[in-house]
């Protein structure tokens, strides 16, 4: 019996060691060489890096809303920190769960919510795998992260969003990518320095002239049309969470966006989304139709239609830190030694970072610039602005 | 929930493992099949419930067909024995030969219902496709409407293992059945409902029945097979079949060079997917205490035509012996054939008692390879695919004599180790000149193809079209490793016929093993052709 008993632990001991080194190969694989690697996944993970409740202010949008604000100049301007919880064409599904991640991580003293997820003609986006995969691929494992994938996620595709080494697998065959070294090289960076150090900033480098049918102003145009069913009832059911768990702390935004006779019916679902705001008793301001109260100029300040370009991103950045600061009383934070030195070289970088796009806006590069390693080695070779 | 039917989705490995654990856990010894039964039943309804009518009414038929020649059997038996002292000899003849005869009606009943269903839906388009094409050159307006028919998962393989219990048991080589329910898992069992192998009654039933308690090397020696499956399946065969499908949209007008190269990738994918789906389906029956028959044995080594179907598809072909071949040679009327011929002038030569010797197994032969080649798929192609093997295992038989008077003029010795390589070589430009029916869209197109690949080849033009097929290079590089990992184990196989692969692994020390293993599994979960962004290729041989 004693001879049998060896035997089986002897088994039971291989089994596991071949199971664990499995588990921990696929594990490791997808976290630093067989995973998606663009700029949200840098931007994701940037936020699940910075220090627990020190993030005074978290932004959740689309890109919309990470081409347009500027965490690292806000703290130099206004003092408090921020964080752009946002990734490509995020849905208005997705919202609830990302507000669940920042009160997870973080006691944000105000979180924004740009409504674009909420926003689109039809409900098709609202569970488009591909721009789900930008979330959900890089949130810690968590209840939250379970229910999300439950709840978004058709049963049969359920699997690659637990295990995201089942969809990535095959992208050893795109080495050598410059696109992909560049963010896998960044996400290493950003593990051993411990946070970001743009915040999720991403912005087109370019100058869009405005088509001839955008509308110059809007401030008049108070048109409506309904939203499309499934994205007003995720954006009524996000609104009930906030109000069912007293998250009060919140305020809705439009960022600017060239408005012209392609995209009007989703300007008339704005001004209607106001109303659904209002009717739960939270702020909206519509940037998009009070374009002259920011001073955005519709000539210079677009990267393209959708977005805004570096000198776009000033303004508005200006504008939000003032309406946080001034409306909703935001204060400059209370920050330990190594905290501030951080948000000190984030400014740093930021500054230079701002000064890299402006070059590259003015020759019309139509790049995005992300915090990859390619751009992180261009600001570190640039002078310091502190 | 049809993403079960895929071996590689995580849907498919959780069934299975939750099966497994069921199975050995199940606390009535004796009634563990009913595990087996369940999760047979449930497999089959998960992926696709709309289909299950035709299994039930297969499993009906056969069970109670079976019990009716049994009672036939056994009661002819007591009724002879009752009247063993009063009946002559003459009238226990004729009492046995109506016996025969009604047995026979009441066995081709069911042969002819299920064969029937198994037709209709397979071939009823074929064939009215075919009506139509030629009532239309006599010009008859007359047509034969085309129906939406889908074919119930397993249908072949399941109607095929019934029909073969049922001749056994007109054969009186097996009892029948009295327990419905232990048949239906023997027409069931989910491992090989997809794709096979197709198992006799007496080979399979006795082991679906009696109860396994884990055994720790089974599971090993199980996992291993699967992980071997995994390998040929996901590494090899879903990587080819990009460049295959690529190829067949692309119609067939490619350079010869490019069509000798789908043809030989064409070839090791086959093998590739088949056997791999077939090592995974008797991986799992023999984690359960199950040994299925192996459906392969390196049928790529094969020396002649023949040899290649007794290395390929061995349960078919196994199948097709024993319920067509030998009732077809066997016939009076083959028999009585050769007999005449024997007494003929032409008889008389040696050519001709060669002839009228081999003409029963040559004509079979044909007519088995015929059936082949239908039950591959209902399209002229592959009836031409049929006829081809079917004619040339005819003209070997044949044409023995020849190629042995050839051979000895020569001064070859054939049992040289060189003239097997050529054998080899032989047979397999055979085999894959048959390859071409399959993989071209129709016949017309297979002649297309096999005119091209001889009077058209252009190396450079062939690089630059197979590199659009949707692989790169490190694919065809991946390709190449992976056939050559077959290669050289498939010549430990043939060198060790007495052990296998696994119980040589068994011997090496622990390190060796569980390392060979996770590099297997580590290349598999890398290098595998699986999950979302890729479609899967079906099995090739579960469309049959």
């Amino acid at each position: 019996m004693k001879g049998k008993g060896k035997v089986y632990i002897k088994r039971a001991v291989s089994i596991a060691a071949m199971v664990l080194a499995l588990v921990l190969f696929v594990l490791f694989s997808q976290e630093f060489f067989l995973a998606r690697f663009d700029s949200n996944e840098i931007r994701v993970d940037g936020f699940y890096a910075e220090d627990k409740n020190s993030v005074d202010v978290v932004l959740i949008g689309a890109s919309d809303l990470y081409s347009g604000y500027s965490p690292g100049i806000a703290y130099d301007k206004f003092g408090y920190t921020s964080y752009l919880f946002a990734t490509g064409a995020n849905p208005i599904s997705i919202y609830e769960s990302q507000i669940k991640e920042v009160l997870a991580h973080q006691s944000p003293k105000m979180i924004v919510i740009e409504v674009n997820g909420a926003l689109y003609k039809d409900s098709k986006k609202l569970y488009d795998t591909g721009n789900l995969h930008k979330y959900i691929d890089d949130m810690p494992y968590s209840l939250n992260k379970l229910q999300t994938i439950a709840q978004l996620i058709p049963f049969e595709k359920q699997s690659e969003f637990y295990i995201p080494f089942l969809k990535y697998h095959g992208i050893w065959s795109d080495y050598p990518s410059e696109k992909k070294e560049k963010c896998l090289t960044a996400r290493w960076q950003l593990q051993s320095r411990g946070y970001s150090l743009l915040k999720g900033s991403n912005i087109i480098a370019d100058i869009a002239k405005p088509a001839k049918d955008v509308k110059q102003d809007l401030s008049d145009d108070d048109s409506r049309l309904p939203l499309d069913p499934e994205s007003e009832e995720y954006f009524r059911n996000l609104l009930t969470y906030l109000k069912d768990n007293n998250i009060n702390n919140v305020v809705f935004v439009r960022f600017p966006h060239h408005v012209d006779n392609k995209v009007y019916d989703r300007y008339q679902r704005t001004n209607r989304i106001g109303d659904i705001i209002e009717e739960y008793g939270y702020d909206f301001y519509n940037y998009e139709r009070y374009m002259d109260k920011v001073g955005i100029d519709l000539n210079t300040d677009f990267g393209n239609s959708e977005h805004l370009n570096v000198y776009g991103n000033e303004k508005m950045t200006d504008c939000i830190g003032k309406l946080l600061t001034e409306e909703y009383g935001v204060t400059p934070s209370q920050l330990t030694d190594k905290q501030k030195e951080e948000w000190k070289n984030s400014v740093d970088y930021t500054k230079r970072y701002i000064e890299y796009v402006k070059e590259k806006t003015d020759s019309k590069s139509g790049e995005w610039i992300a915090e990859d390693s390619k751009t992180v080695a261009v600001l570190d070779s640039m002078p310091s602005q502190a | 929930m049809k993403e079960i039917l895929n071996f590689a989705s995580l849907n498919f490995l959780a069934f299975v493992s939750v099966t497994i654990l069921l199975y050995f856990l199940f606390p009535l010894k004796k009634q563990k099949w009913v595990v087996l039964l369940v999760s047979s039943y449930t497999f089959y309804l998960l992926a696709g419930y709309k289909y299950a009518y035709f299994i039930v009414f297969t499993t009906i038929t056969t069970y109670l067909t079976a019990l009716w020649l049994d009672r036939i059997s056994k009661n002819s038996k007591a009724k002879i024995k009752q009247n063993k002292a009063q009946w002559s000899r003459e009238e226990k003849k004729k009492y046995k030969s109506s016996i025969k005869i009604k047995k026979r009606l009441v066995m081709a009943l069911v042969l002819v219902v299920n064969f029937g269903i198994l037709g209709f839906l397979k071939y009823y388009n074929f064939f009215s496709g075919s009506l139509n094409d030629v009532l239309g050159v006599f010009g008859v307006s007359f047509s034969a409407p085309t129906l939406k028919l889908v074919l119930p998962l397993g249908i072949s393989f399941y109607t095929f293992q019934s029909m073969g219990y049922i001749v056994d048991v007109y054969r009186e080589k097996v009892a029948a059945e009295k327990n419905p329910a232990k048949l239906a898992l023997f027409v069931s069992f989910f491992p090989q409902i997809i794709q096979g192998p197709i198992s006799f009654y007496d080979q399979l039933a006795h082991q679906l029945y009696e109860p396994h308690n884990f055994d720790f090397t089974r599971f090993k020696y199980g996992m291993e097979l699967i992980l071997w499956g995994f390998f040929k399946k996901l590494v090899i065969a879903d990587r080819a079949v990009i460049a295959i499908q690529a190829f067949q949209k692309g119609n067939t007008d490619f350079g010869g060079t490019t069509i000798t190269f789908i043809i030989l990738l064409y070839a090791l994918q086959l093998y590739a997917d088949f056997s791999g789906g077939i090592d995974i389906s008797r991986g799992i029956a023999q984690i359960f205490g199950i040994d299925m028959v192996d459906n392969f044995k390196r049928p790529y080594f094969a020396k002649s035509i023949n040899d290649y179907w007794r290395r390929w598809h061995i349960t078919l072909g196994a199948w097709l012996k024993n319920y067509l071949f030998y009732p077809i040679a066997m016939s009076n009327v083959f028999i009585n054939a050769s007999k005449k011929m024997k007494n003929t002038k032409f008889g008389a030569t040696k050519a001709g008692a060669h002839i009228a010797k081999v003409l029963p197994t040559s004509f079979a032969s044909l007519v088995v390879f015929l059936v082949v080649g239908i039950w591959h798929g209902a399209n002229w192609k592959y009836v031409a695919f049929g006829l081809w093997n079917g004619l040339i295992i005819m003209i070997s038989i044949l044409l023995k004599p020849v190629f042995d008077w050839t051979l000895a003029k020569l001064r070859i010795n054939p049992k040289s180790f060189l003239y097997g390589v050529f054998q080899m070589f032989r047979t397999f430009i055979v085999v894959i000149i048959g390859y071409v029916f399959d993989v071209a869209i129709n016949f017309t197109g297979s002649m297309r193809m096999l005119k091209r690949a001889v009077f058209n080849q252009n190396f450079a033009e062939g690089w630059s079209q197979i590199s659009n097929f949707g692989l790169g290079k490190k694919d065809y590089l991946i390709l190449l490793m992976g056939a050559l990992v077959i290669f050289v184990v498939s010549v430990i196989q043939e060198r060790n016929s007495t052990t296998t692969l696994r119980e040589i692994l068994d011997k090496k020390s622990i390190l060796v093993r569980w390392s060979l293993i996770f590099v297997c599994l580590v290349t598999i979960l890398i290098f595998g052709i699986y999950g979302p962004g890729y479609n899967p290729a079906e099995f090739v041989y579960a469309q049959f």
